[in-house]
């Protein structure tokens, strides 16, 4: 055996998540769980939106779609065919740090998706018509997903403002024009650059024995080479100096304002205490934001806060849909005045027990299903680096103190720089 | 009361769900949105806790407390951390007994409502079930809105509201089930705190046959400006969850629509690209309710798509499933039933769907069984009886002057364009 094991921790009260290293690289963590007989078998990527280039983006996107086509020994279709034939269940998602492929099979079938994951990632075949016809999808899904859903649209514009020079700045699935142009040539390149083993991370959840698990993944990647090209990285953004506001008429029935603070990576010490600032701010409904405007005045109709888990320094999304009684500028100066008192006045002790209980709650919900589990464990490892970082996130977000919370406001919620996207209804 | 317990020990979370029944389909005609509207006036208010104190109480235990609304039957769910399992169960059970019911918490109830009609409008998914559940079988009480309409939300008074709240959880008709590490002695605690002295007289039980219906192929175009793309859904009534024939409607409906091989996701998606998902599901009730497809083709490729479905489903209904096609499904329904019990929760709500649709326990879990005595010839039966290519209701929410004249020609007995805020 060629692995290297490389540490564990425990998982909820009865499981334990181990990592494991073949020689060319491969990262594989495994939890076994017995509790039904099924496994989530997940290969997660150390490639995102964020490695791609001006005129190329959209290209991580669209090659997962790929993915799931031709192989030299598979015929079209025949990947999700074997799969479904047993009752499995497959899909992928592509975010600004990783692209993540996701089986959901029986246990009988681990053996089987070893082999098709481990084929799909040195012989796919990118053939023009399967490359059109995928395009044509990706093409539609953009419609869908921003053309035609204002959302979708604010989400796009806030990034493409707040960044001047970091990958973060397009949307993952691309720009239009992009999309249309990707080349196989480049799609080829970009298979041999990133789909190695020493970029991906094996994370298999469920119902299985440890020792056949390694045997096989060993025996169907132990023979891929390594990559020698690493991602780059993603030219450091200057610091934004003044506030970026952006207004937009759309054929909408609700006016919204999107907010979005510049804000630390995730491995920075001070991101456990934003995202659970943005879980105080309005998480709940009794969260400040929330009752003052939602309930008390009836300013919006719904308003969320949340901080990216990026790898680079990112976001602090703050969202609101107005009313039809009011408008967006009544929206947000009482937005901005609430947030303005809060990081003026100490918060309450009362206020950090509730959140501390709800975080809580949301970890362990987190870790339901095998699925969830191993996409948990895949985010921090990927990202991170180890997937130990996800109990120590949840031992950070515990601690958190009311000072902390206070801190944070006045230094990350501040209009200097933030971006806005204003959103109303055309005439 | 029927009590049920799926232990769990893996986390310290525990849910709990107090289901009843009675849904939306018992609204009287014209107060739609009047169950909706009642049951979340429990959490508006109850005992001494006013909307925000309750609030307040629910939240400092981090914890979640909500009610679902179906055709059928509505479902109080509680999930928290073991140690605060007794202190939300009380509050749950307050919001039962001792709501208030206060007029300016109707009112302001019925106003967000309205404003949550406002954001539905703003997703096009959305405006397409919501239009096509309205004109797939008009009069059938299935095919109303359980969430109202502005109209609907005007009629509802706060007296209305509080008279049906009172017969909503009867405890004869109620259901309790918790998954999580708590044992049968606990369980029965939990149940002795729904309180027995008020049992109201029943609620008038609901028909849930529906009207018949000529069978007409209707296009309801929802007019949106400056649309890109088109969200459609089309659909008609299909068998009730629990019949021999849902068993094999099922089969077909996933070997058309429910598998990323089925026929309609390879014609639309794989091999024209036309749009980024083409599904087809059925919905589980206790009388007749839809059989839906849906997908989102750009503007230029939506009658293609429309008309390529069509013709799809007529094969489907004329030709049915080929052997190969009815093992390969099957064997893909077998195998996943295993993900549908993986967890507590989802073996807790299986089993309260067997209560509330008067299933015998086991329903959902002999499903595997079912198919393995389940032919071709059972499945393409159902399809001939089942399907009705000729009575589809479609609904496209598109901008309806570009599109009106592309989507004329596919043959339709009935075209109808509507304003996407007019319902």
């Amino acid at each position: 055996m060629s692995w290297t094991f490389e540490c564990e921790a425990r998982l909820g009260t009865s499981l334990v998540a181990r990592r494991h290293r073949l020689s060319n690289g491969l990262c594989l963590v495994s939890v076994v769980d017995h509790s039904a007989p099924i496994v989530a078998y997940q290969s997660w990527f150390s490639v995102g939106s964020r490695h791609e280039q001006e005129g190329r983006t959209g290209m991580c996107h669209l090659f997962e779609h790929l993915m799931f086509n031709e192989t030299k020994s598979l015929p079209v279709g025949e990947f999700d065919r074997q799969i479904e034939a047993i009752g499995g269940d497959t899909n992928a998602a592509t975010w600004v740090d990783w692209t993540f492929y996701r089986a959901s099979i029986p246990k009988d079938a681990l053996g089987l998706i070893i082999s098709l994951e481990a084929t799909r990632m040195t012989e796919l075949v990118l053939t023009p018509k399967v490359v059109e016809a995928e395009r044509e999808v990706v093409i539609n899904e953009r419609l869908q997903c921003i053309h035609d859903d204002v959302d979708g649209f604010a989400g796009q514009e806030l990034f493409r403002h707040a960044f001047e020079t970091h990958g973060y700045r397009w949307p993952t699935i691309g720009w239009m024009d992009d999309i249309k142009a990707l080349s196989i040539p480049d799609m080829e390149q970009f298979y041999a650059d990133y789909y190695a083993p020493n970029n991906l991370t094996l994370v298999v959840v469920g119902d299985f024995e440890e020792s056949e698990l390694l045997a096989s993944v060993e025996d169907k990647y132990g023979a891929l080479v390594s990559s020698n090209v690493s991602p780059p990285d993603s030219a450091p953004e200057p610091p934004q100096l003044g506030e970026r506001c952006h207004s937009y008429k759309k054929p909408v029935n609700s006016a919204r304002v999107l907010y979005g603070y510049k804000a630390p990576p995730q491995g920075h010490a001070d991101w456990p205490a934003i995202s659970f600032a943005c879980q105080l701010l309005s998480g709940s409904a009794s969260a400040p934001l929330h009752r003052e405007l939602v309930v008390h005045r009836e300013l919006a109709s719904s308003i969320s806060c949340e901080v990216m888990p990026f790898r680079d320094a990112s976001l602090i999304e703050l969202s609101a849909t107005a009313t039809r009684e009011h408008t967006l500028d009544e929206l947000q100066e009482a937005i901005d005045t609430e947030l303005g008192a809060l990081a003026d006045k100490p918060i309450p002790q009362s206020e950090v027990d509730k959140v501390a209980n709800q975080v809580e709650t949301e970890f362990w919900g987190s870790l339901t299903t095998v699925d969830g589990k191993a996409e948990s464990l895949g985010h921090y490892q990927c990202v991170h680096g180890d997937f130990r970082a996800l109990f120590s996130m949840a031992e950070s977000l515990a601690a958190v103190t009311a000072e902390d919370v206070r801190r944070v406001l006045s230094t990350y919620f501040t209009e200097s720089t933030r971006t806005v996207i204003r959103i109303e209804p055309e005439a | 009361m029927k009590c049920i317990l799926e232990p769990a020990f893996d986390t310290p979370l525990v849910s709990f769900h107090i289901s009843n029944r009675l849904g939306t389909a018992a609204e009287p005609i014209g107060s739609e949105g009047l169950v909706c509207h009642t049951a979340e006036m429990g959490f508006r208010g109850a005992s001494f806790l006013d909307r925000n104190q309750f609030d307040e109480k629910v939240d400092s235990l981090g914890a979640g407390l909500g009610i679902g609304t179906r055709r059928d039957y509505l479902t109080l769910r509680g999930t928290c951390l073991l140690r605060h399992l007794d202190t939300l169960f009380d509050l749950a059970v307050s919001t039962i007994h001792l709501a208030r019911f206060e007029q300016e918490e109707h009112e302001q109830l019925l106003r967000e409502t309205r404003y949550e009609l406002d954001d539905l409008r703003d997703d096009d998914a959305s405006v397409a079930h919501r239009f096509l559940n309205r004109y797939m079988h008009p009069g059938h009480v299935y095919c109303r809105t359980a969430l109202g309409t502005e109209q609907s939300l005007a009629t509802i008074t706060r007296e209305q509201s509080r008279d049906l709240h009172a017969k909503l959880f009867r405890h004869s008709d109620l259901i309790l089930g918790v998954a999580g590490a708590i044992d049968d002695e606990k369980l029965a605690k939990l149940a002795s705190r729904l309180p027995q002295d008020t049992e109201p007289a029943p609620y008038p039980t609901p028909s849930i046959t529906p009207p018949p219906l000529a069978p007409r192929r209707r296009l309801v175009l929802v007019d949106k400006p400056n649309r890109e793309q088109c969200q459609v859904a089309m659909g008609h009534l299909a068998p009730a969850y629990g019949s021999p024939a849902h068993d094999q409607m099922q089969v077909a409906e996933t070997a058309f629509g429910g598998m990323f091989t089925s026929r309609l996701m390879q014609e639309i998606r794989v091999k024209e690209g036309w749009s980024y998902g083409a599904n087809c599901s059925m919905n589980r009730a206790l009388g007749s309710h839809g059989l839906q497809m849906t997908m989102a083709p750009g503007a230029d490729v939506c009658p293609l798509a429309i008309a390529r479905t069509l013709e799809l489903y007529s094969e489907l209904h004329e030709g049915g499933l080929r052997q190969e096609e009815f093992d390969f499904t099957r064997s893909y329904l077998q195998g996943s039933a295993a993900f549908e019990r993986a967890t507590a929760n989802q073996r807790l709500f299986r089993k309260i769907q067997e209560e509330v649709y008067e299933l015998p326990m086991g329903f959902a879990d002999g499903f595997a069984a079912r198919l393995t005595d389940m032919t071709v010839a059972d499945v393409n039966d159902a399809i001939r009886a089942h399907t009705k290519p000729e009575a589809l209701c479609v609904v496209v929410v598109a901008t309806a002057s570009s599109m009106l004249p592309k989507l004329e020609s596919l043959g339709w007995d009935a075209i109808e364009v509507v304003a996407f805020d007019s319902y």
